[in-house]
């Protein structure tokens, strides 16, 4: 019989929401966790405006001992996988280690340490061969994006295949549909999948002040992320993580877990373009999301929810609706479709993982989660973007798009099984 | 102070700096960034540089100049720019 | 499905070329150098190997150098051999050929430059290429945009173990509809002190400062490894595929498998690289009698090599030849396992053993090609490779007359 994977568990932190649930309540309220930073003094930088998670270790049950090699973003990971695996049950018992697998993507890694250290062995950017004396320890693997996946494997103690994915901002969905490939081709039984980032340091900002991505409505942070709005100006920086639990479809039914839907369908293509511009036409993302509905075995017709890219950038939002439609013909209008970055920022490779935690929620609840900040929509953004207030409305097949800097098209398509 | 103007000999090394494109003073004059393969990013660095340089505060209207002419016209005072800090 | 090589390209501490590569490999020469500028510094890891003379403007268009690190310039310029080798018409289906090259810790020396602004005179001194030039993903996306290629994209950070697990992961792209992937590991760290400051800690780097002795795996004198750049990429395509349009190939990739062993530790015990192993060799239907050549991932620990020893003589009760080629150039990151596997290939190509440098005698009980190259009936190779961060890979590759 076909192998399939399934979600049985989630866990998430996201600014704004530490835990499945505040996630929810806070997405489905509509509200924005984009602020002025406080992560560190961003005077000087043209975007002073991120989504940050207030986050204390400690309260997670993460000691200096297990933090002291870990970058915040595979902090939030922990924590998130923790979560994830409580909420599936037991899903490792009675599988061997070796069948248990990890998958986790990260765009840039750990950059809050990378700062850090950077800033203190060259003296302040003085010296080009730095101070190897004052490195901190532990600083090789703390900057590894290898021990994203590594320190998740031991945390949960799987011992098949561990990986850390890295396709800049669609890590997050490349992640958890390379998950479910190594359970379809029966290279696990059980995969951790997910994403994590924490971006908000100055090099990672930097770079994008450098290039004009990312919004500089420093006086009004909370209405900065405005995807598909007419007067959005980039995307606002964020942060987090996401696991997700998947299983082998028939061995999550015979243990008895609450199966929480299929994935179904992924697929992801360079557009071979540029790496930080995006064609009009989306042909690119569009033939991703035909080829992950073609895995899926589903039509453009059986989707009922779009989780947008939506980053809040002028050629983003037009690049992904072009796309959608190209993809999704007529039917693009009828269906909702939304960003959650309007609300959690957007926190690169993290966010895909978000999104696809989102999209099982609002499986799980029949709502899907607004579009906040969009007030006077862009008129060449002209689909159902759900502004500004939650919806009720059943979902049995979603698609997650993203698109990242390398010209990296990705879809994910989620539904309820045959 | 900083000398605020620029002239095409210096689009030409700039050109070559910060895209990776060798040209020439003729070519650069009479040719669009996209026809000489300066991308947006390679504009945004020799916008950067040129800010750095002039002491000038360019903006969106540098960024989006379509050539190094138009550039020049811009940065030399044919189109309004704002001193920094003046 | 039948996986094939069909093209292969290599930068390495030989230079620009495989033809370069198997010539120092055959021959097991030093290509172990000092670093420049941190000696004097007083870094107590002295020596590397540098990929020797290499100017990115010989090889690459300008507007590609000025916004790339030199770990996508090794990734752009194998791509290009390993397509010119395959010779695969990439314009007659963009979406037919996909590309996954694996990297380890990213553009260091662009990223230390950008750093260096940033820290020395502020934020709007960074340029507008660190965004693109410094991320894991860049050189998998130059490689795709530089080649019009459209097909599935993916990016593995699995440190030296990479370009195995890539091959893995082409499986499973080549399953569902992309019928070619690019598949390589390229790294470039030492041109970046920070990068190299930042690991003078983690007591794996070898402190040695003659190239004679500096890294020798499996020797009493075994002190850690030198650490290395470069690159290798494969173009691998379905064998049905590669018949159709009449291609060379040049190696069959059999099976491979991953599993974890625990971070910074390098599998203690060697259970966990066994069972990968195992499994690889398992999935390309191969028995301890059907391999005839192990690349040995030699990390030139003590306690890392006897664990590897042991992993091997409980998969090869009989024996096998086994070879560590790199204890000549160094251990590249992610292009560690991506010159292991095109020495592999190279090696099935010529029915050739390449030796080990600097280990004069083979120790007790381990078949070790030391001295000079081993001519041999070559079927199958087996490679291995850990991870510093925990990962375990082996892959199987045949020559394509003994499938």
């Amino acid at each position: 019989m076909k192998r399939e994977a399934v979600v049985t568990g989630v866990g998430v932190v996201a600014p704004g929401g530490i835990g499945a649930a505040a996630f929810w309540d806070m997405l489905t309220a509509g509200r924005t966790a984009t602020r002025g930073i406080t992560l560190f003094d961003p005077a000087g930088y043209r975007s002073r405006i991120a989504a940050e998670v207030d986050f204390d270790p400690a309260a997670h049950g993460l000691d200096e001992q297990r933090t002291a090699r870990m970058d915040r973003y595979v902090q939030f990971a922990a924590v998130a996988a923790a979560e994830a695996l409580a909420d599936s049950g037991a899903p490792l018992a009675g599988v061997p280690p070796w069948r248990v697998g990890v998958s986790m993507g990260t765009a840039v890694g750990g950059t809050t340490r990378l700062d850090r250290e950077y800033a203190v062995t060259s003296r302040g950017g003085a010296d080009w061969v730095v101070d190897h004396t004052a490195t901190a320890p532990h600083s090789h693997l703390a900057l590894m994006p290898s021990t994203l996946s590594g320190e998740i494997a031991e945390l949960v103690g799987a011992r098949g295949p561990v990986r850390t994915v890295s396709t800049g901002c669609t890590s997050g969905l490349d992640a958890v549909g390379y998950a479910a490939q190594a359970v379809e081709d029966g290279l696990a039984d059980v995969v951790v999948a997910g994403a994590a980032e924490s971006p908000i340091s100055p090099i990672a900002m930097a770079c994008f002040d450098a290039i004009k991505a990312t919004s500089d409505s420093n006086d009004d942070p909370g209405r900065a992320s405005r995807p598909f709005d007419r007067h959005r100006n980039g995307f606002v920086m964020g942060e987090g993580a996401a696991v997700l639990v998947l299983e082998e479809a028939s061995a999550a039914r015979r243990r008895g877990a609450r199966v929480r839907c299929r994935v179904a369908g992924f697929a992801n293509h360079g557009n071979a373009f540029h790496m930080t511009g995006l064609r009009r036409e989306g042909t690119e993302m569009a033939r991703a999301v035909t080829t992950a509905l073609d895995h899926a075995r589903r039509s453009a017709t059986d989707v009922d929810y779009v989780n947008a890219h939506g980053s809040g950038t002028v050629q983003n939002d037009r690049h992904e609706t072009d796309a959608v439609k190209r993809a999704l013909g007529e039917h693009a209008r009828r269906v909702p479709m939304t960003s959650i970055k309007s609300m959690v920022g957007h926190s690169l490779g993290a966010i895909g993982s978000i999104e696809l935690v989102a999209c099982v929620l609002a499986m799980d609840t029949g709502v899907v989660p607004p579009t906040a900040n969009l007030a006077t929509p862009d008129p060449e953004c002209d689909l159902d973007y759900v502004p500004v207030t939650a919806r009720e409305h059943r979902t049995d097949v979603v698609l997650s798009v993203g698109s990242g800097f390398g010209g990296f098209q990705s879809a994910v398509v989620l539904d309820r099984g045959e | 102070m900083a000398e605020s103007r620029i002239t095409i000999e210096e689009q030409v090394e700039l050109i070559s700096a910060c895209a990776g494109i060798r040209t020439d003073v003729e070519t650069a004059s009479s040719q669009t960034f996209d026809e000489l393969g300066v991308d947006s990013l390679g504009v945004l660095g020799i916008v950067a540089e040129i800010e750095r340089r002039t002491g000038l505060k360019l903006g969106a209207d540098a960024e989006q100049a379509p050539s190094p002419a138009a550039l020049m016209a811009l940065v030399n005072g044919d189109v309004p720019a704002h001193m920094e800090g003046a | 499905m039948t996986m094939v090589i069909t093209g292969l390209g290599t930068v390495s501490p030989a230079g620009t070329g495989t033809d370069a590569y198997w010539a120092a490999l055959v021959e097991g020469r030093t290509l172990l150098t000092p670093i420049p500028d941190v000696g004097a510094r007083g870094y107590p890891v002295r020596l590397g190997g540098r990929v020797p003379g290499f100017d990115p403007y010989e090889h690459i268009e300008g507007r590609y150098v000025v916004r790339t690190d030199a770990f996508s310039w090794f990734a752009m310029v194998a791509s290009d051999e390993a397509l010119r080798d395959s010779g695969v018409d990439v314009a007659a289906d963009p979406y037919a050929t996909g590309v996954l090259i694996c990297s380890g810790s990213g553009g260091n020396e662009f990223g230390q430059r950008e750093l260096a602004a940033l820290w020395g005179r502020g934020p709007e001194f960074v340029g507008p290429y660190q965004s693109i030039a410094w991320f894991y993903a860049a050189s998998t996306g130059q490689v795709s945009i530089s080649n019009g290629l459209k097909g599935m994209c993916g990016v593995l950070t699995t440190d030296e173990p990479g370009m195995l697990d890539a091959l893995g992961q082409s499986r499973q792209a080549l399953r569902r509809g992309t019928p070619a992937m690019l598949v390589g590991g390229s790294d470039a760290a030492l041109g970046s002190p920070f990068a190299l400051a930042t690991q003078l800690g983690s007591g794996v780097l070898s402190e040695g400062g003659d190239p004679g002795t500096a890294y020798a795996p499996f020797t009493e004198g075994a002190c850690g490894f030198v650490p290395a750049e470069g690159a290798a990429v494969a173009l691998v395509e379905d064998a049905a595929t590669a018949r159709a349009r009449r291609a060379r190939v040049r190696a069959v990739v059999a099976g491979h498998a991953s599993t974890f062993g625990g971070v910074g530790a390098f599998d203690p015990g060697g259970e966990g690289l066994l069972r990968a192993a195992e499994e690889a060799m398992r999935r390309a239907g191969v028995g301890p009698e059907g391999v005839d050549v192990v690349f040995a991932d030699a990390v030139g620990l003590p306690k890392a090599d006897a664990d590897e020893v042991a992993a091997l003589r409980r998969l090869f009760p009989d024996g096998v030849a086994v070879t560590a080629p790199k204890a000549g150039f160094g251990r590249a990151y992610a292009g560690a396992g991506a010159l292991d596997v095109a020495a592999a290939v190279l090696s099935l190509e010529h029915q050739v053993v390449p030796p080990t440098p600097h280990v004069p005698d083979a120790p007790l009980g381990l078949d070790l090609v030391t001295r000079v190259a081993r001519p041999a009936r070559l079927r199958s190779a087996l490679v291995l490779s850990r991870g510093v961060g925990g990962g375990n890979s082996a892959l199987v590759l045949q020559h394509p007359d003994h499938v």
